[in-house]
């Protein structure tokens, strides 16, 4: 059964010079698990937002938005509520009140069912949702991976027929988010509960995908089920193909002639199989392939030596962290235990890591919003740090761009001070350097994820850092801000800024580093420079290692393999 | 046990919440509507020893201090400014300063002290979720603002932090001259400000598509109005009437001015042994309930 009919929907925001939709037709059955995906600012949002009532945008509008052949606008509220449950991007601003009980109820007390009737449901969602134990907890105490699950949990205590999922798990770490799209895909299955999500972590959503939808500049560039979408953008060589993910990208599509491209790693490795199969006879290419191998493998032993420090020269240190020892409270647990850490001037240094790992702890005594308790840290003279939070927001004081990096420069120190003229010319240049020139008289409130992102850094780069220290930077961005990202980072490092950044994109440290550390438990545990790095990880490295390293150990991005690949595959052919 | 506080983890507190509010109701309310001294200073002992109880021998110096304080400061305010009464006992100036200003002053700090050491207590023992259901109760909506406010407090806290931090990292805030800092601090209340209403656009997204809004709204809660509960405000309705009675026919009232009157009661010598002892057995009613809840605990924990 047709569940959702979109005709020929265009639609246009007020004041606004172009089209945000234009000419979508889309038909979604019962029990379709289609997942929506484009460039930020591509008009995924604004197309899901007019499938639910109660969340259609003010704008101008043509076409129609059938739910069960009712017009959307025509629904009646109680069914728009019960039926649609749409869950957002940001666990924490979603939450209404207080207590996890509450916030399951919310929806079954707007439909004012009585109170018996809300305590089962409610019962019945916490079992589901194995949010027992949890029950009668704040919301305050919950970790954001809990709160986007609540938020999914008490939308879906209405019991709806369509769940819609704004891009839900892109500001949550990688094990949270995968929790996360695992249960939506379970609701697809035990419930048969229609889904539409729109995501940026394609590698965990494509293997659920019945259809991928990508849109682009307000228009359905292609749809159909997501191997058949890969090899089409690849063949338009549109820059969406970069968004796949890289288990779809490592092969051209002259290595899987005939096949459907792999969307999971193991799907990835028996292809590779078929392709290899071929190679194993042939001596020369045996040759060669060992060659590789064990040179990949005495990469691997130096850099799997127990001594993780490094011993850099007095000159090209920025910063020397010498056992380090924090701890938040008297009674607590040290979250840092006896740190060794030196930053060479210059490099882009990736700290990774898990949850609670006390990675945004070195961060903040790196910044020195925190003393240690013991050991020092030791910057070489003339060090200016600068810290980019998380949320970009806690930063933005002004209403257009161009101020906000202005602002950035008031209150420079003594010594420090510039004229009009260099500070405009200085805001120019980070405008400039940051790729948001276009953006100048925007409101930074108004900018997208990525573009805060970049604002952020251009603010706190103002006061000329050389130390730039980040906080999660690639969290909740699309890969296409992230390459940006990674192309303006190492434009800084070639100019002798110092980046040191925290984070769990293992995808986006392998391209971009310099070096690697893997922090676990108050410690650096391993470190190297990417490659060598993430070669020497059986787990914790890239999808493109992982799904090669039988062959060859010695490539960890994607676009390495790809080019092994497709070397591999022509003589095959 | 008793040193570090019963707190909320005790029989009275694990109540339906509209019996114990219905009870902290009666006892402030008669309380505020009384001013014989012997009503006071009972209703006065009760709350401190039920404080202490509550929140544990810290608390014992609270008390004193609020209770001293405020004694002295009405006492003398009313010694002091109000020239009624009978017998003088000096002049300043050519204002009378009288006996029975101060008495009543005297009474007046008893039954404001007796009054807050209660809401203290009401406090420990009605937690937000409590309050949620009674004002939801009353008017859902009412409920449901005060869980967003619940909810908001944390919230606002953790993003004042983040706030702090971000600019202290690019070396604002540290300043020492006054005028820098409240600068700084009217900004960092507009960052915060701007970040939250930005917020609270997806909040109100997330309220209108789970429906709010719809009209019939229920407000839902986790209580069960058990036996205990029922035996419970029996007994407080009972005892009630008799302390409403008491009340009505001046029982619990003296006269101040012009000189101490304390006959003035409507009712019999027996009828104020019955207002006295029933308005005892209220008071005592949250203590005695914990006393036996915890002697039962110990009981229970000894047999295993």
């Amino acid at each position: 059964m047709e569940k959702i009919r979109i005709d020929n929907l265009t639609f246009q925001y007020p004041l606004s010079e172009t089209l945000a939709l234009s000419g979508i037709t889309l038909s979604i059955q019962e029990s379709e698990f289609v997942v929506a995906c484009g460039k930020s600012g591509c008009g995924k949002s604004t197309l899901l937002r007019q499938m639910k009532k109660a969340l259609v945008p003010y704008g101008e509008k043509s076409g129609e938005v059938r739910y069960e052949g009712e017009l959307v606008e025509e629904l009646d509220p109680r069914k728009d509520a019960s039926e649609i449950g749409f869950v957002l991007q940001n666990p924490e601003s979603q939450i209404v009140t207080d207590k996890v009980w509450h916030e399951l109820a919310f929806g079954l007390e707007s439909l004012g069912l009585p109170n018996s009737v809300i305590k089962r449901r409610v019962a019945e969602m916490a079992s589901y949702f194995g949010i027992n134990s949890w029950f009668r907890k704040d919301v305050a105490s919950l970790s954001g991976g809990q709160k986007q699950m609540l938020n999914l949990a008490s939308v879906m205590a209405m019991q709806p027929k369509v769940l819609i999922l704004d891009e839900p798990a892109s500001q949550l770490d990688p094990i949270a988010a995968t929790d996360f799209l695992n249960t939506v895909y379970r609701i697809n299955r035990d419930l048969g509960t229609t889904v539409i999500i729109s995501e940026h972590r394609l590698e965990d959503v494509f293997p659920m995908a019945d259809r991928v939808v990508v849109l682009d500049k307000g228009q359905v560039l292609v749809e159909g089920d997501p191997s058949f979408v890969a090899k089409d953008l690849e063949n338009r060589k549109h820059p969406m193909y970069y968004g796949m993910p890289s288990v779809m990208r490592s092969f051209p599509k002259e290595a899987a002639e005939g096949e459907k491209l792999p969307l999971t790693i193991r799907e990835g490795r028996l292809l590779l199989e078929k392709i290899m199969a071929g190679k194993e006879q042939d001596p020369s290419e045996k040759g060669k392939k060992e060659n590789t191998y064990s040179h990949a493998d005495t990469e691997t032993d130096e850099t799997g030596d127990t001594d993780v420090r490094r011993r850099l020269k007095k000159e090209e240190r920025s910063v020397q962290v010498k056992e380090l020892y924090f701890r938040y409270e008297r009674t607590a647990e040290p979250v840092i235990r006896g740190l060794n850490l030196e930053i060479a001037t210059g490099e882009l240094f990736c700290l990774l890591g898990g949850n609670g790992s006390g990675k945004s702890t070195t961060l903040k005594l790196l910044a020195g919003l925190l003393k240690p308790q013991r050991g020092k840290i030791e910057r070489r003279d003339g060090i200016i740090s600068a810290l980019v939070p998380q949320d970009p927001q806690a930063l933005f004081t002004e209403i257009t761009v161009e101020e906000e990096v202005l602002e950035g420069m008031a209150d420079m120190g003594a010594g420090r001070q510039l004229d009009d003229g260099q500070k405009v010319e200085r805001v120019n240049d980070l405008l400039a350097l940051m790729e948001i020139e276009h953006l100048r008289k925007a409101n930074p409130y108004d900018l997208s994820g990525g573009e805060q992102q970049r604002l952020a850094i251009a603010k706190v780069m103002a006061f000329e850092p050389n130390l730039l220290l980040l906080d999660e930077p690639t969290k909740g961005l699309d890969p296409f801000f992230k390459r940006t990202l990674g192309g303006i980072l190492k434009k800084l490092t070639g100019n002798g800024t110092t980046v040191f950044m925290v984070s769990h994109d293992i995808d986006f440290c392998a391209q971009y580093a310099d070096i690697c550390a893997m922090f676990f438990d108050g410690d650096i545990t391993s470190l190297g420079p990417a490659k060598s790095f993430f070669c020497g990880n059986s787990y914790y490295t890239t999808s493109a290692n992982r799904l090669v390293r039988r062959w060859r150990n010695d490539i960890i991005t994607c676009e390495e393999a790809r080019e092994w690949i497709g070397g591999q595959a022509k003589p095959f052919k | 046990m008793f040193s570090e506080g019963i707190k909320d983890h005790n029989t009275f507190a694990q109540l339906h919440p509209v019996v114990t509010t219905a009870w902290f109701l009666l006892v402030t309310g008669v309380t505020m509507f009384s001013n014989a001294p012997w009503v006071l200073g009972l209703s006065l002992v009760l709350a401190t020893v039920y404080r202490i109880l509550l929140n544990g021998k810290k608390d014992l110096k609270g008390s004193i201090i609020l209770i001293a304080g405020a004694t002295v400061l009405v006492t003398l305010i009313n010694g002091l400014f109000t020239h009624n009464g009978a017998t003088v006992l000096f002049y300043i100036g050519s204002n009378r300063i009288t006996w029975e200003a101060f008495a009543f002053g005297l009474g007046m700090s008893m039954m404001f002290s007796a009054v807050a050491q209660w809401l203290i207590c009401f406090s420990v023992i009605t937690t937000s979720d409590k309050m949620i259901y009674i004002f939801g109760a009353v008017l859902p909506v009412i409920g449901l603002v005060l869980s967003i406010i619940f909810r908001s407090i944390p919230l606002l806290r953790k993003r004042f932090s983040d706030i702090d931090a971000a600019q202290k990292a690019m070396g604002r805030g540290q300043s020492k001259g006054l005028i820098r800092r409240g600068r700084q601090l009217i900004k960092e209340i507009s960052i915060l400000t701007a970040w939250s209403l930005e917020a609270s656009i997806d909040t109100a997204d997330s309220m209108t598509a789970r429906g709010y809004g719809l009209h019939g709204r229920t407000s839902f809660h986790l209580y069960r109005f058990e036996r205990r509960d029922f035996l419970s405000i029996s007994y407080i309705a009972a005892l009630a009437v008799a302390v409403i009675v008491g009340c009505i026919k001046n029982a619990s009232r003296i006269y101040y001015y012009p000189t101490i009157r304390t006959d003035i009661s409507m009712m019999a010598e027996a009828g104020r042994i019955l207002f006295m002892t029933a308005f005892i057995l209220l008071l005592i009613f949250p203590v005695l309930t914990d006393l036996f809840g915890e002697y039962a605990w110990r009981k229970y924990e000894s047999t295993i």
